[in-house]
């Protein structure tokens, strides 16, 4: 997967991908976000167990110079948590979509209907970028 | 297009604070317009990084015993007394800035060079988030972003006392502490030091107001915080910025 936005995943309007596989999914943040902050020195990940609303702030980071607070595009329970970032959070930046942030129990499987697919995505950062 | 210019504030570090992240809140949700304020620190304050901890950036014994407060922001970055100065906060919406991070600051700091050239000095913008004068850091910046919308503060530095902000903050070795001394005296300047006066903070405000609306090519419409605004604001100071829990939570 090392398209700038894969087909399949689904996305926020706020950098963050979502793969759906059953009820629980994986979130993380899109590549061209990754590229445009440079490198992660910091992260702050969520906590495991906690219910997180979509909206919600679920990812604190900072890179060289950029910092920020991205929400979560999904509802529901926080069953798993990549650790791994915490001592290395500059994985995000070397393959966004090999390492998620979170898995999330969804609360409500409808709430992805809210999401962007890649193309939407797509179109999306191009009207931003422009 | 028209921006609200809110009131001179001089608060503890946890209310201003708590102010910046209410507005970026409030505009968050569509309820205020991109806005911009001037603001002062009473009791003067350290304020460190949202990713930093404060016992190792903080003296926090010297700083109780000077009665200067410990605030961790919401914006990235190091740590900062905020003494002598005039600090301001910018709120917008994100696709009001450049995506590219360094355009972003520079559109946001650029009103900064030109108040600092209305009051005589040649200012400069430099990347990714300082603005010197001879050379000399005069003003650092930093910026946060949440739900589409930016939010960028800063100061301004109307006098410096390096030999305080040194009693206050920690070193990374102690051994090299006379070196960073005299390292940061030689890199960082202030408005009385380049003009060879004192300058008030009217003064200062009055320029920078100009600056914003004349780079930005806004207007700015003098308004105040919005109820939804103050009560937050207030709930935040409380529950988040005045805490231990959030001050120390590194």
């Amino acid at each position: 997967m090392d398209e700038e936005l894969p087909k399949g995943l689904l996305y926020n309007d706020n950098h963050s991908w979502v793969k759906v596989n059953g009820d629980v999914v994986e979130v993380g943040i899109t590549k061209p976000f990754a590229n445009s902050v440079k490198e992660f020195v910091y992260i702050e990940l969520p906590e495991q167990g906690k219910e997180i609303k979509k909206g919600e702030t679920y990812v604190s980071m900072e890179s060289v110079k950029w910092s920020g607070h991205l929400e979560s595009p999904v509802s529901g329970e926080i069953v798993e948590v990549n650790n791994a970032l915490f001592d290395e959070p500059s994985l995000l930046n070397q393959d966004p979509y090999k390492h998620w942030i979170m898995r999330v129990k969804l609360l409500d499987k409808d709430e992805l209907n809210g999401l962007m697919d890649a193309d939407q995505a797509l179109a999306n950062l191009s009207c931003k970028l422009g | 297009m028209k921006w609200r210019l809110l009131p001179m504030m001089e608060l503890n570090g946890a209310m201003q604070m708590a102010i910046d992240e209410a507005i970026l809140t409030a505009r968050a949700r569509h309820k205020v317009p991109n806005t911009i304020r001037f603001y002062t620190w009473k009791p003067s304050c350290v304020t460190i990084g949202y990713f930093q901890s404060a016992q190792q950036e903080v003296d926090l014994e010297k700083a109780k015993q000077a009665g200067v407060d410990v605030v961790r922001r919401y914006t990235g970055g190091g740590a900062v007394l905020h003494d002598n100065e005039v600090t301001y906060s910018i709120v917008l919406t994100e696709s009001d800035v450049p995506s590219n991070i360094i355009d972003s600051y520079k559109k946001l700091c650029l009103p900064i060079v030109y108040a600092l050239r209305l009051l005589g000095l040649k200012a400069e913008f430099a990347p990714i988030n300082d603005i010197l004068v001879s050379g000399r850091k005069i003003s650092g910046n930093a910026q946060t972003r949440k739900q589409g919308v930016v939010l960028q503060h800063g100061t301004l530095l109307l006098k410096v006392d390096i030999a305080k902000m040194f009693s206050l903050l920690k070193v990374p070795n102690e051994k090299l502490r006379d070196k960073v001394i005299e390292r940061a005296s030689a890199r960082v300047t202030s408005l009385e030091q380049e003009l060879g006066r004192s300058v008030a903070v009217d003064e200062v405000i009055a320029a920078l107001e100009k600056g914003f609306t004349a780079v930005l090519g806004i207007s700015l419409e003098r308004g105040k915080l919005t109820r939804f605004e103050s009560e937050l604001a207030k709930r935040l100071a409380r529950e988040k910025y005045a805490t231990k829990e959030w001050s120390f939570m590194r």
